[in-house]
Order: C-alpha cells, then sequence, then structure tokens
C-alpha cells in the first residue's frame, strides 16, 4: 500500500516531464532541428558512454545535496535561498584547509572536510541568526548573503590565494596526492568516492526526521508555529537550526568540487547549484529519496541540454537553457491538470468502473 | 413539499465509511437539528451538500430538481451558505475582507487581484455590516485582524459572514459551539427570524437544549446513516438520547465530596491581563480542586492562559506581584518548563493551538510532551512507546476510528478535541487548564470527560476550568469565579451557586465590561 502510494507519486514527475518533452518539441521544431534528432543527441549526451553517464553523475552529486539543503529550510516553513552563498563559502575554506593544513593524506581531507562543513554551517549560521533572532526576511538576507559570499571569497581567493601559473580566477591547488582519485569505469570524468556523500546524506537527514525529537520538531514548527509554540517548542530556534543546518548540507558541495574535482578553489565553480536545488527538492517533495531522483533528472537534463549547443546547427546554449527551464518549469507544477478538467475525469472514471459502500 | 431532498447519499474513504445511507427532507422556511455521535457523519453529509465534498452516489435534490454540485461556488449560486464546525477565517486580513472576500460579485479568477484594484467598495459593506451587528447583537470590530480575536468573537465573524452574504439555505456546523448563553439566545430569535422570512435552516449541534429550543424537527445520525427524524414538539432530551447514543442520558455533578489539599497549585497575585484595565486578577488554585472561570469572552481568559503557558514571554510586557505554580516561583519560566513540572493544556482551538492536522494521532499524541523520559532515548524518540501510550489514549477516551495512522484532519471534530483531552491528562499533570474542553464533543463523550476531570481531581489534580457553558461550569466546580474586565469581579462556592446567580454575574460584568473583542 505504501509502495504503492510511494509508486504514484512518481507518476506526477514522469508525467510533467512527458508534456515538457512535447512543448520542448514544438520549440525545437520551431527553430529548425528535428525533435528526434535532438532527443538522440540528449539521450547520447546524457548517458550514451559512461563518461557522459559519469558527468550527468557529476551534476547530479550537487544538486542532491543543496536539494537536501533547500528541503530542511521548507519543511521548516523556510526558504533557504543562500545555500548558493554557503556552498560558495565552504569551497574556499576547504581549499585553504587543504592547503594549509597537514600534508598527510587522510589528515589532509579529514581537516577539509570538516573545513567545509563549518564553512557552510557558519554562512548558514547567519542567515539563521538574522532570520531567528533579527526578524529578517530569510529571503532578502539570503539573496544579500549570496552576494557577500561571492564578493568576500573572490577577494580573498584573488588577492592572497592566487595561483601565479594560471590565468584563471582560481586558488593555489592542492598536492595531488590528498585529492580523490577518480574511478576509472567513468574514464575520465572526476567521479569517485566522494560522490557517495551525497546519498549517505539523504540517508542520515531521512533517519534524523524520522527518528530524532530534533528533526520532529522542525517539521512541527514549519507545519503549524502556534501548536508548537505551545508545545513548548521554541520556534527562533528550530528555524535558526534549519537554516544552519541546511548551510552544512550545503557545505559537502564545496568538499567534492575543490577534493573531488578541481583540487582548488575556482571563483564562480558552481552553475547555481544551489538556486536549482529549490526546483530538485520541491520536484522531489521534501524527501531525502524523492530528492535523490529529482536531482538525478536534472543533473541528466543540465548535462544533456550542455551537449545540443555543439552537435547541432541551430540549438545555441542559450536555447538549450530554454529546453532546459520549460523541462523544469513542468515538473514544479503542483497539478499538471486544471482542477475543473481533473473533476470531469474523476467523475468519468467514477461512472466507469462504479464506486459504491 | 421540501425544498432539500437528500436521498441516499453515500461516502466512504478507503475503508472507513463516512456516510453510508443519509436521507434528508427540510421544508421551506424551518429550522432542521442534526444530532449525532462525533464521527456519525453530520459534517461530511453537510459539506456533501454545500459542495465541498462529491459523494459517492446518491441524489441531492434542491427546489425540486435535482443537482449535481461539484463545488461551493455551484452551491452559492443555489443560495446556499454554511457555516463550518472549524474556523475558516484567514488569520492575516482582518474582519471586514474575511466577511467580504470571495462574496463580491466578481469572477472567481480575479479574486487574488488586492482588494483596491477590484473596485471593491468596502464602505457599502461596512454600513451593511454595522446594521447586521446591531440587529442581530453580534458586536465585532470590523478593523481588528482575525489573529487577534478569541475564539468566540472568530465565530461571530462566521456568523456574520454567513448573514451577510444572504443565502436562502444556511447550513449550521455547530456555530453556538463557543457563544456564551446570552449571545446564543439572540442568536436563536434572529434565526427564528430568518425562518419566518422563508428561509431554510440547517443547524448541527450536540446540545440538546439549543435542539429544543430552536428546532421544528431533529434528525439522527447514527453510523453514517439517517435513522429517523422526530419533530421537535413531540420529543425531549431524554428520548433523543435514547434515539442517538441509546442509553439515557446521565448527567455527571460534583458532589462536593472531596476534601482538598491545602496545598496551592497555583497562586497569582496581582497579575496585569490588560495593560489599561483598572484591576489586576488575583487567584489562587488547590490542588484537588476545581476552579470554574465564567464570564463572557474577552474579559481577560485567553491572556490568563497565556500568562500560564508561557510565562517568561508575557511577563515582559506585563506586571505581576506573585506567580507561583507548584510552589515554585515560575515567573521566567519558559513554556517547556511549565509543561514538564506538570502543566497540560486543553486549548480553546484546537486547529490553532492543539494539533498538527496533516501528521497522523501519534504523532500528534507526543506534541508538547516530546521530553517526557518515557518517549525518548537521548536524542530519539522511542516511537514504540509513543504508539503503545496513544493507543492508550484513545481507547480509555473513546476516539474513533481507532487507526494510529490517520492523519489528523481526517478525524471527525469531536474525535480530535478528545484525542487533546487524551494526550493532556495522559501524564498525569499537576494543573490542567481546560478552555471550552467539550466544544464540539458529544453528550455521550462529554460524560465521559467530566467524569475522568472530576476522578482526576480526586486524585489531586488542580483544573483551570474556562468554558462557555454555564451547564458545565455549574456541574464540575468547586468554585467558581467571574472574570470581568481583566480581574475576578466575584467567587462563588460551587454548590452553592446556581444558573440565575451566575447569569446575573456575568451580565452585571457584561454591562461594566468590554465586550466585544
Ligand atoms: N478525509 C477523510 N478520510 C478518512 N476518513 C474521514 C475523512 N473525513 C471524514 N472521515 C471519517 O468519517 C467519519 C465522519 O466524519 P464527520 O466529520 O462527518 O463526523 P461528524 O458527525 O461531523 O462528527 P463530529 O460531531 O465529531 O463533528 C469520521 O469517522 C471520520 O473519521
Ligand atoms: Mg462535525
Amino acid at each position: 500500500m505504501a509502495f504503492e502510494k510511494n509508486l504514484r507519486s512518481l507518476t506526477r514527475p514522469l508525467s510533467a516531464l512527458i508534456l515538457g518533452a512535447f512543448v520542448s518539441a514544438i520549440l525545437i521544431r520551431i527553430v529548425g532541428e528535428s525533435p528526434w534528432k535532438v532527443a538522440e543527441i540528449f539521450y547520447n549526451g546524457a548517458m550514451g558512454s559512461a563518461y557522459d553517464l559519469g558527468l550527468s553523475l557529476f551534476y547530479t552529486v550537487p544538486l542532491i545535496l543543496t536539494g537536501l539543503a533547500v528541503s530542511v529550510g521548507l519543511r521548516a516553513r523556510l526558504f533557504n535561498i543562500g545555500v548558493e552563498g554557503q556552498l560558495t563559502v565552504a569551497a574556499l575554506a576547504a581549499a585553504l584547509a587543504g592547503i594549509w593544513g597537514p600534508q598527510d593524506v587522510i589528515l589532509n581531507r579529514v581537516l577539509g572536510f570538516a573545513a567545509a562543513l563549518l564553512g557552510g554551517f557558519l554562512w548558514g549560521a547567519i542567515l539563521g541568526y538574522l532570520k531567528a533572532r533579527r526578524q529578517a526576511h530569510e529571503v532578502v538576507a539570503g539573496i544579500m548573503l549570496n552576494f557577500i559570499a561571492y564578493g568576500i571569497t573572490s577577494w580573498l581567493a584573488l588577492n592572497f590565494f592566487k595561483n601565479p601559473d594560471s590565468q584563471n580566477p582560481e586558488t593555489i591547488p592542492l598536492i595531488d596526492a590528498v585529492r580523490i582519485p577518480a574511478w576509472s569505469y567513468f574514464q575520465s570524468a572526476p567521479i569517485g568516492w566522494h560522490v557517495l556523500l551525497a546519498p549517505l546524506a539523504a540517508m542520515l537527514l531521512w533517519g534524523f526526521y524520522r527518528w530524532t525529537e530534533a528533526g520532529w520538531a522542525m517539521e512541527a514548527v514549519g507545519e503549524n508555529p502556534k501548536a508548537a509554540r505551545e508545545a513548548g517548542l521554541s520556534i527562533a530556534q528550530k528555524q535558526f537550526w534549519a537554516l544552519a543546518m541546511g548551510g552544512m548540507i550545503a557545505g559537502i558541495v564545496g568538499f567534492i568540487e575543490v577534493y573531488g574535482n578541481s583540487g582548488k578553489f575556482i571563483v564562480g565553480f558552481s552553475p547555481a547549484y544551489g538556486f536549482m536545488g529549490i526546483a530538485v527538492a520541491l520536484v522531489g517533495r521534501l524527501h531525502p529519496f524523492g530528492i535523490i531522483l529529482s536531482a538525478a533528472l536534472f543533473g541528466a537534463i543540465h548535462k544533456g541540454s550542455l551537449d545540443l549547443d555543439f552537435e547541432t546547427e541551430w540549438i545555441t546554449r542559450d536555447f538549450a537553457q530554454i529546453l532546459q527551464a520549460v523541462l523544469i518549469l513542468f515538473m514544479s507544477c503542483a497539478t499538471l491538470v486544471p482542477a475543473g478538467i481533473q473533476n470531469r475525469w474523476e467523475g468519468l472514471k467514477r461512472r466507469l468502473y462504479g464506486q459504491r459502500p | 413539499m421540501s425544498q432539500i431532498k437528500l436521498r441516499g447519499i453515500h461516502k466512504r474513504y478507503g475503508d472507513c465509511i463516512s456516510n453510508a445511507d443519509v436521507n434528508l427532507d427540510v421544508r421551506k422556511g424551518t429550522i432542521q437539528g442534526i444530532l449525532g455521535e462525533n464521527g456519525a457523519g453530520k459534517s461530511t453529509a453537510m459539506k456533501i451538500l454545500y459542495g465541498l465534498i462529491e459523494p459517492d452516489g446518491g441524489e441531492i435534490w434542491i427546489d425540486g430538481v435535482e443537482r449535481k454540485l461539484k463545488s461551493p461556488h455551484d452551491a452559492k449560486a443555489l443560495g446556499i451558505g454554511m457555516l463550518h464546525q472549524h474556523f475558516m477565517l484567514s488569520e492575516a486580513q482582518n474582519v471586514i475582507e474575511n466577511i467580504v472576500l470571495g462574496q463580491e460579485p466578481t469572477h472567481p479568477a480575479l479574486a487574488f487581484l488586492p482588494l483596491a484594484l477590484r473596485a471593491l467598495k468596502l464602505g457599502d459593506a461596512r454600513s451593511r455590516l454595522d446594521m447586521l451587528m446591531r440587529e442581530h447583537g453580534l458586536p465585532v470590530d470590523l478593523d481588528a485582524r482575525i489573529s487577534d480575536l478569541s475564539v468566540g468573537a472568530r465565530q461571530r465573524v462566521e456568523i456574520l459572514r454567513l448573514l451577510y452574504i444572504d443565502a436562502r439555505i444556511l447550513i449550521l456546523d455547530e456555530p453556538t459551539a463557543v457563544l456564551t448563553p446570552q449571545e446564543v439566545g439572540r442568536f436563536f430569535i434572529q434565526l427564528r427570524a430568518l425562518a419566518d422570512q422563508g428561509k431554510t435552516i440547517l443547524i448541527v449541534t450536540h446540545k440538546l437544549k439549543e435542539l429544543m429550543a430552536i428546532t421544528d424537527s431533529i434528525t439522527i445520525f447514527r453510523a453514517g446513516k439517517t435513522i429517523t427524524t422526530v419533530d421537535t414538539k413531540d420529543t425531549d432530551a431524554d428520548q433523543l438520547a435514547m434515539l442517538m447514543i441509546g442509553s439515557r442520558l446521565e448527567t455527571v455533578k460534583n458532589r462536593h465530596d472531596v476534601t482538598r489539599s491545602a496545598e496551592l497549585a497555583l497562586e497569582i497575585e496581582e497579575l496585569e491581563l490588560n495593560k489599561t484595565a483598572p484591576r489586576r486578577c488575583t487567584l489562587n488554585l488547590r490542588r484537588g480542586e476545581i476552579l470554574g472561570i465564567a464570564g463572557v469572552e474577552g474579559n481577560g481568559q485567553h491572556e490568563l492562559v497565556e500568562a500560564l503557558r508561557h510565562p517568561s514571554e508575557f511577563l515582559k510586557h506585563h506586571k505581576v506581584k506573585v506567580l507561583k505554580f507548584m510552589d515554585q516561583d515560575v515567573r521566567h519560566w519558559k513554556t517547556a518548563q511549565m509543561v514538564e513540572t506538570g502543566l497540560g493544556c486543553i486549548p480553546a482551538d484546537r486547529h490553532e493551538e492543539g494539533l498538527l492536522l496533516a501528521r497522523n494521532a501519534v504523532q500528534n499524541f507526543i506534541l508538547g510532551h516530546q521530553n517526557q523520559n518515557s518517549f525518548r532515548a537521548g536524542p530519539f524518540i522511542r516511537w514504540s512507546a509513543v504508539r503503545r501510550a496513544t493507543e492508550e489514549g484513545m481507547a480509555s477516551c473513546a476516539v474513533v476510528p481507532k487507526k494510529l495512522d490517520l492523519e489528523l484532519s481526517r478525524f471527525s471534530g469531536g474525535n480530535q478535541q478528545k484525542l487533546i483531552f487524551a494526550r493532556e491528562i495522559h501524564h498525569r499533570p499537576k494543573l490542567l487548564i481546560a478552555f471550552h474542553p467539550t466544544r464540539g464533543v458529544d453528550i455521550g463523550a462529554i460524560n465521559l470527560i467530566h467524569k475522568k476531570l472530576l476522578e482526576l481531581r480526586a486524585e489531586g489534580l488542580a483544573i483551570l476550568l474556562i468554558s462557555s457553558e454555564l451547564d458545565e461550569i455549574l456541574a464540575l466546580s468547586d468554585r467558581i469565579a467571574v472574570l470581568e474586565n481583566f480581574a475576578i469581579a466575584k467567587t462563588f462556592d460551587g454548590g452553592a451557586c446556581d444558573e440565575t446567580a451566575l447569569g446575573l454575574a456575568m451580565t452585571g460584568a457584561q454591562e461594566g465590561g468590554q465586550h466585544g473583542l
């Protein structure tokens, strides 16, 4: 019964995907490409080879984490839009820890991981403090903190730790030994054991909400703040922790980027993972495992649409982004069918199958 | 010929049959009472008639024409208006917006536009509402925000809204649950006048006295079926009880035979409930005593509960001389500390303050008791223990259906109330604030709750009983205090007080005090 229900909750994003694909096909026709050809390129781009699959996975992993981070906020009825800033700060923290830390492989990685968590946590905690204690609106404060995070990290990275051997805006690299080796299966795609951190985080979070008092309370505050207050829960405290915890989870993205991918902090490394996390969380219905699935979908769509640019004549990078946005737009609709039509459909079903007590 | 005719209406949710076979005939210009136990399917049937729920089958005839009601919009078009069992007011808006919104003659698709863009003349609405308020004796401040209103005032807003839309058929689902007897009296006079003007009224209530006073005939629901309809003039309260629960009605009464201990559970001296009030509130409550607080709502009941539930917060803005709970100075205590020391509370508005409606019974049973040792293992919740407690609680207070995993919004109103009661007494509190404790509960269950309250009192529980039901206060209280203008105006001995004396004290209070809010 529960399984059946879970299965049914999958049909909505899937049918949304189909509808979105249909609309995309029309758009593609209009610019003069064949939808079938585009679909093929799209498919090959997303999972045509082990390498492509690896790159899809490469985008999926940060999206799982940012999706989780956003979901923690949303469950407490807070819109954590500061995830982008949190993961940026965390990445710089991880890079600096890696550069300065002991050169012993294990110690260095542990330190880098801890620094990433702490960086994300701190940036989330600032947001949490502003929301819970200073009554700032979390969306405004989150956006501003994103700007500040971007500014401070680039300033620090480029003025004090700039890589002298490179033209790019990036810091000195870590030594090769501490970087996490990629699995050979995915060829040169940067996929190693670090990607397991994302599902691990999802599992921990699932357990957190299911079994701990803190998780239960954070959700209770989100669902009915007045009743939660009567129950003796501190709303401000739970709000603080929902944002700070979200920051910490987002922080893992920073670690993965620095240790698992580039080996350094690159200014602007994130293609808006934090913002896409909002869509990922909502499509995944805030459920940790739903978020894994929706992040996989988003990751594949992202990778697939990247290839359209150079494999077709008419589809540019911008147009690919339009297609991606159309798909996401459809998936984020809570109800795909207008209520009136749905009612008629339900009525028809009742008449066909007849439901008597 | 009957104006409303329901035939064989049925509705089920999974394996829970809400309406099995509902048949109803209501003649134009009459007042029809609906009576039945909690969970008998009354609200479901009313919502079906209002187009909120689509039945699985059956026929709805209005004015001799069979109708399919797909939404409340269809019902409104036919002149059907409904007052819901639970408030449907938007907290962030003020009274007049709540009444006028959704009723104005614009297309519903434009309803999201701000008022200013909808060319709405609030002025007209205001003068009409002023007239209605005067005519019906329902004072409310039209510019007050809903979130600032007491439950009694909210109820008056709901009634006003219904009168404002000028429906031909009025469905009232427990409209009097938190009104004072005086307000009920006035409201009934108006209802009768409306019926005489040709309006048809359906009223769901658990109060037999009210049914006898206002209705022309009464339909009894049992387990989702309408079992019979009786003419009010041919019946009496005993027969109704017989039809409804299958046994005679026995009322529970405090015999004043328990010797109270001298130990004070609660000591309040000079508590400022309202900054502008001339006097402060002083009262105390011994263990094993029931103190009934009578008085018109808005005279400090909510503030008193607020002060006891959240002392540290409340006293930031209010003064007090002494506030002691179980002999400890609690002026700086937080809510959690109060609860852990043994303060239970049945809140006035169960949906707003007492429940997580989207969660199941188990998740709700731990609300407020999340720090109980028996429910915890370090940072973890012992859900198995909570489940067991929920099961026990539901059994002892006759909550139906006995489904632990049912979302709370799917329990009937009375059963939600019983669950809160079960939860609050489960951990044997030292002091229980019972604010409208039997709101929406059927007569059988009221007896059960009253019996339990008296039993717990005998074991040493102190109870602060705040209720708009004078009968309830008179039946249970060891002492009765009349709250007037944020202070105790008068105190009676429970055994030596009757309805007239109390009513008189309260009317005096009402004249001197603030009403409205
Ligand atoms: N959405 C739902 N899902 C499952 N069961 C439901 C749902 N709505 C109502 N029920 C069940 O249907 C039964 C009838 O509910 P209803 O609210 O009509 O009772 P009621 O007669 O109004 O009771 P009360 O006097 O307590 O208000 C209850 O047992 C309730 O649990
Ligand atoms: Mg009901």
